[in-house]
């Protein structure tokens, strides 16, 4: 989970930025060893990423493809970036000559429930990483009525950020164990930060959540879904998805005026990242807002980007809304598919199956994407340590992987894309109080179901 | 056919059989010639539109084998609030679009072609905005109109406008993809200022002795006489207006934030075939943008016929 | 009325000045021709006083009123261009009626004048077709249809008939002559044509490199040219332009040595001063060896049926046009033998100016 790009927005922008008629090009554009695809030499497609990224990933499948006594292996790195790697993807399997393998930044289920890729429970069984050893609601987002269409190898994992120095300055105390354990009490400690001057936010607590990936993580939070899986159902107008959002709703209205677009002009207070759209800077890295949801892969980027940022931020467990229980944690994974028609597919799996237990752990240390089967024994990323020392890197990586093993299902919808555009568009009417949560939670269900049973109809 | 009279001509025998056979020889050639462009067309124009009306009968979720529906995804557009809005969206995009910029088009092309040392440096200018990608273009557009950081509010707030959010607010978000679409006019310009060199100087300056008003030879000389130039910008604006895309999505998202305001036909279609892998569908949507587009296409060129003075015809 | 006045009219392109300072009048109802080798400002001349070019310096009059920034349409002049300038997409009707309907005149006052116009110049069955569907001299009927309907108080003509064949530009100048006669206008008319020049002007203005070398009735510039620029450029066959030198006591020393008798008055002039004799080429005649004051071999021998045009090398760099009678069966390469007749020759002074006959 290299890019940031992938959290920028309320609205999944990242790939459509490109052409429609991307795909058809980059086919004819692609070089020959794209598709130069021979029994023996796996072949591995990369949507995208830093040059680090693609270095990694080269040098693991090189090694791995010596050490197994296949011939010289190829990776084809970013070819996201320059055009829509999921129809090039397409495109590739409808020709019979896809890769080997592929890496994606998108759920495997719609696709994979079509017959795009190889279900993999059959060689799961044979090898020496057991399905078990996966956390279940990350391999949810893989898989479809039973069968698993690819492997979260690593993912980002959601969790809270908080600015202790934010903290200890109002003299609150900076420990993880300390944090907000209800969406009550996160409220409440909100309050303490909120400055206003005139129409412009200066400085505030926490946000009501709006990034429309994650509020699978905060309806789960509040005991709820926003698609059951078992009865392949959607579930997004439920009581308490409904609660949830009247919560956030009020808190909207009591804390920040009841007005987003006041918010976003006032800096982009959803993200690390400075927001695509405005062009403002990231709140939180700016010491201006004191805690925030966001995915791991901002730590490998905290330090590095040239934002003015702080030193001393934590991560701490998402609190629990009113109808919650337990906390739960949420993802978006690094997944690797087997393509339909693969002409390695043992070897390939072979690979996946390194790749999660052995590779990740070289990745997460230079790029901090999380490793997410249990098995893993993880190094803590090499520049956290530089920067804040062993046993602080040391603790992180192991509550990443505490909170990476109660990951709520997300990612798990065969119709996922639609069903996420129809929340988006649910919440910017509810935010935007064009209609009431209730309102818009219903539209959102009646549309997404139909969709769902549309596809599911074959 | 000049080779093969002349054969017929200088032979022995003039017959009939020989012009015609000379002249099929030269049709073979000719078709030969054309076949590579014939292939062409077929390959990735025709086939493809054929298909298009095929896959719009199908239920195609993108891998595995289309199924036959019939008309399903024809009728699942009726009731598809996307679908309507998107359409009311792009038709008051085109319908305020098209005829704003053939008009600045039209105005930068009139100042343009007063002869200036710098005429083509100015030429070149205007040009250059085409030349930039529309997604980049779209994201310098969208940091310009930033409130509170952005040159362009800042500018109009310091003349005392109360400028909106332009891209939040839904009333406007429309006209900066308008704008911003207006933008680029410098290949609608230099069709213009190709049609305004093209009338003689002397005509010019007849009208300039018939009336002193400037607005009389605009009106009466000056633009019946590039009415060609205005029905092909008219024409190619009228079908790129219906695809505007890339400006669309960039702003909107596959949402068409706000409020579905830059919610627009193509964005639909893009959206139904490669996010929600619905591809029977978006080729329904397609086969109306083209059936519209045709039809509007045809109704201008009916219509031409009275209001295009083409100086070629002797009417 | 319609007189125009021209005071100190310059004009510059960039840094090079194309008119250098013209001063002229143009009485009313003149038909005046501008006349002059291309690059001599002519059009420009014209253009300006029409008001498509900008005067840098000077004024113009127009029936009076100062015109010098109005716009051309409200300066009360017409104009007929060499490519006739008729709005293509309009028809001829269109055509002479669109500066009246955009002057506000009522319909039926513009067809009234558009069809008298019409009738006048024989173009009624012109009026329902567009200048594409019309030949050259419709076309150019048209247009001075469009000029006269407007009843300006000045016609422009700029070389109007030289994009016609030989026999229709005879035609036409007659009609433009009737019609100078008919609408007893002022009229200007642009030619490089000296033929037209002479048929049509009441007086004729010789422009060379941006300034007037002459103003003058065709007669005046055709018998008594003042310099030898007008000298050379008025008339066809050309003057014959010979060097001489002038002797007290009214003797001419030609180039090659011959010594004719000047008889007429000239101004005072240092001894042995260089002239230049202006003779016509009628004005020279064949004769026998005795009487010769030149001889020369026929360089070339132009048989026109009536007459002959004799060109023959005198010297070194001096040749001879002689004007002589059909029968004369020179041929190239024969030598001959001429007098001048001195009645009607020109001298030209030092400077080039015209000295006599005064």
């Amino acid at each position: 989970m290299a890019l940031k790009t992938k959290t920028t927005s309320a609205i999944s922008r990242r790939g459509f930025l490109r052409g429609s008629a991307a795909a058809t090009g980059a086919l004819m554009v692609l070089p020959r060893g794209a598709f130069a695809q021979t029994e023996g030499q796996l072949l591995l497609w990369l949507p995208g990423g830093s040059d680090l990224f693609c270095q990694i990933h080269t040098g693991l499948l090189e090694g791995f493809s010596a050490g197994a006594g296949l011939g010289p292996a190829t990776t084809v790195c970013g070819l996201g970036q320059d055009t829509e790697f999921t129809l090039a993807l397409i495109g590739s399997i409808t020709a019979g000559n896809p890769p080997d393998i592929s890496m994606l930044w998108d759920s495997p289920v719609a696709l994979g429930s079509q017959g795009a890729f190889m279900a993999l429970d059959e060689m799961m069984a044979g090898s020496k990483i057991s399905i078990d050893t996966w956390p279940a609601g990350l391999l949810s987002s893989c898989q479809f009525k039973g069968q698993t269409f690819g492997l979260p190898v690593t993912a980002g994992v959601y969790s809270m950020w908080y600015n202790e120095e934010m903290f200890e300055a109002k003299g609150i105390s900076p420990a993880r164990a300390d944090f907000p354990k209800t969406w009550a009490d996160m409220r409440a400690l909100s309050k303490e930060f909120t400055v206003w001057e005139g129409d412009k936010l200066v400085t505030a607590g926490f946000m009501p959540p709006r990034v429309p990936e994650t509020m699978a993580i905060w309806s789960a939070l509040n005991g709820g879904m926003l698609y059951d899986e078992a009865n392949l159902r959607y579930t997004i107008d439920s009581e308490q998805n409904i609660e949830m959002m009247n919560f956030f709703l009020d808190w909207l209205n009591e804390e920040y005026k009841g007005d987003v677009n006041l918010v976003d002009r006032s800096g982009n207070f959803l993200d690390g990242y400075p927001n695509s759209t405005t062009g403002l800077g990231p709140a939180f890295r700016e010491g201006r807002l004191a805690g925030m949801q966001s995915g791991s892969w901002l730590m490998g980027d905290i330090y590095g980007d040239p934002v003015p940022t702080f030193e001393r931020w934590n991560l701490a467990a998402h609190p629990t809304g009113p109808s919650g229980t337990a906390s739960v944690s949420g993802t978006w994974p690094n997944w690797f598919v087997i393509p339909a028609g693969s002409k390695n597919p043992q070897a390939a799996f072979d690979y996946l199956t390194y790749l999660s237990t052995e590779g990740v752990v070289e990745w997460y240390q230079q790029i901090p994407d999380v490793p997410t089967n249990s098995q893993v024994q993880a190094k803590s990323p090499q520049s956290l340590v530089d920067r804040r020392g062993a046993a602080f890197a040391d603790d992180v990586t192991a509550f990443l992987a505490e909170q990476a093993a109660v990951v709520t299902p997300m990612w798990n919808s065969p119709v996922q894309s639609f069903g996420a555009d129809q929340v988006a568009r649910a919440l910017e009417k509810i935010y935007t109080k064009a209609a009431t949560p209730a309102e818009s939670l219903a539209e959102a269900q009646v549309a997404s179901q139909a969709e769902l049973e549309r596809v599911l109809a074959g | 056919m000049a080779a093969g009279t002349q054969i017929a001509v200088s032979g022995a025998s003039p017959s009939p059989r020989r012009r015609r056979r000379a002249g099929r020889g030269e049709a073979r050639a000719g078709v030969l010639f054309a076949l590579p462009w014939m292939i062409g067309l077929a390959t990735f124009t025709i086939i493809p539109l054929i298909l298009t009306f095929y896959i719009a009968q199908t239920k195609f979720q993108i891998v595995g084998p289309p199924k036959y529906i019939g008309l399903e995804n024809y009728e699942a557009m009726w009731t598809d609030a996307a679908f309507w809005r998107s359409a009311q969206n792009t038709l008051f995009f085109a319908a305020v679009s098209v005829p704003l910029k053939l008009a600045l088009a039209l105005g930068l092309a009139l100042l343009l072609n007063r002869a200036t040392a710098l005429s083509g440096l100015y030429r070149t200018v205007f040009y250059l905005p085409f030349l930039m990608p529309a997604v980049a273009g779209s994201v310098v557009f969208m940091l310009l109109l930033t409130p509170g950081a952005g040159p362009v509010n800042i500018i109009l707030e310091a003349f005392g406008f109360n400028p909106p959010d332009w891209l939040r607010d839904p009333d406007s978000a429309l006209w900066a993809i308008i704008m911003l679409s207006i933008w680029p006019l410098g290949v609608e310009t230099l069709v213009f200022l190709g049609g305004l060199q093209n009338i003689p100087r002397d005509v010019s300056e007849a009208a300039e002795l018939d009336s002193p008003e400037p607005w009389h030879k605009l009106w009466w000389i000056t633009l019946p006489l590039i009415t060609p130039m205005i029905l092909f910008n008219l024409v190619i604006g009228i079908i790129y207006s219906f695809q505007i895309f890339a400006q669309a999505i960039v702003i909107g998202g596959t949402t068409g934030t706000p409020a579905e305001a830059t919610l627009m036909y193509m964005v639909v279609i893009y959206r139904a075939a490669f996010r929600y892998f619905n591809v029977g569908y978006a080729a329904a949507l397609a086969t109306v943008l083209f059936f519209v587009v045709l039809l509007l296409a045809l109704l201008i060129f009916r219509t031409a016929r009275s209001w295009v003075y083409y100086e070629g015809e002797s009417r | 009325m319609g007189a125009v006045t021209l005071t100190g009219v310059r004009k510059l392109f960039g840094t090079m000045e194309v008119i250098k300072g013209i001063d002229l009048a143009i009485a009313d109802r003149e038909l005046v021709v501008f006349v002059g080798p291309s690059g001599c400002g002519k059009s420009t001349l014209l253009r300006m006083i029409a008001g498509l070019e900008d005067v840098d310096y000077g004024a113009i009059e127009i029936a009076g009123r100062d015109v010098t920034e109005l716009a051309p349409a409200l300066r009360g002049v017409a104009m007929v261009f060499q490519n006739y300038a008729l709005y293509p997409h309009m028809t001829a009707y269109d055509n002479m009626a669109y500066g009246l309907r955009r002057a506000g005149l009522a319909g039926a006052e513009v067809d009234k004048r558009v069809r008298a116009t019409a009738a006048m110049l024989q173009i009624t069955e012109l009026l329902p077709r567009r200048p594409k569907a019309m030949s050259g001299g419709q076309r150019q009927r048209v247009a001075i249809g469009r000029a006269i309907v407007r009843n300006p108080e000045v016609f422009m003509f700029d070389e109007p008939l030289s994009n016609l064949d030989a026999a229709l530009r005879v035609e036409m100048r007659s009609q433009i002559a009737r019609l100078h006669r008919e609408l007893q206008a002022t009229m200007i008319f642009v030619t490089h044509d000296q033929v037209e020049a002479m048929t049509l002007a009441d007086r004729i203005v010789v422009l060379n490199g941006g300034r007037i070398e002459q103003v003058g009735t065709p007669r005046e510039v055709y018998h008594r040219p003042a310099n030898i620029f007008v000298a050379g450029f008025i008339g066809s066959p050309a003057m014959n332009l010979l060097p001489a030198n002038l002797h007290r006591g009214a003797a001419l020393e030609l180039g090659w040595g011959t010594r004719v008798t000047w008889t007429a008055a000239v101004p005072a002039l240092p001894d042995n001063a260089p002239v230049t004799l202006g003779v016509r080429p009628e004005r020279v005649s064949l004769c026998d060896a005795a009487r010769a004051q030149a001889s020369g071999e026929v360089t070339l021998a132009e048989h026109l049926g009536d007459e002959t045009i004799l060109h023959l090398k005198v010297s070194d760099g001096v040749s001879l046009t002689v004007k002589a009678g059909g029968d004369v069966a020179a041929l190239v390469g024969d030598r001959l033998h001429v007098a001048f007749d001195l009645a009607g020759a020109c001298l030209f002074g030092p400077d080039g100016r015209r000295i006599a006959p005064d």
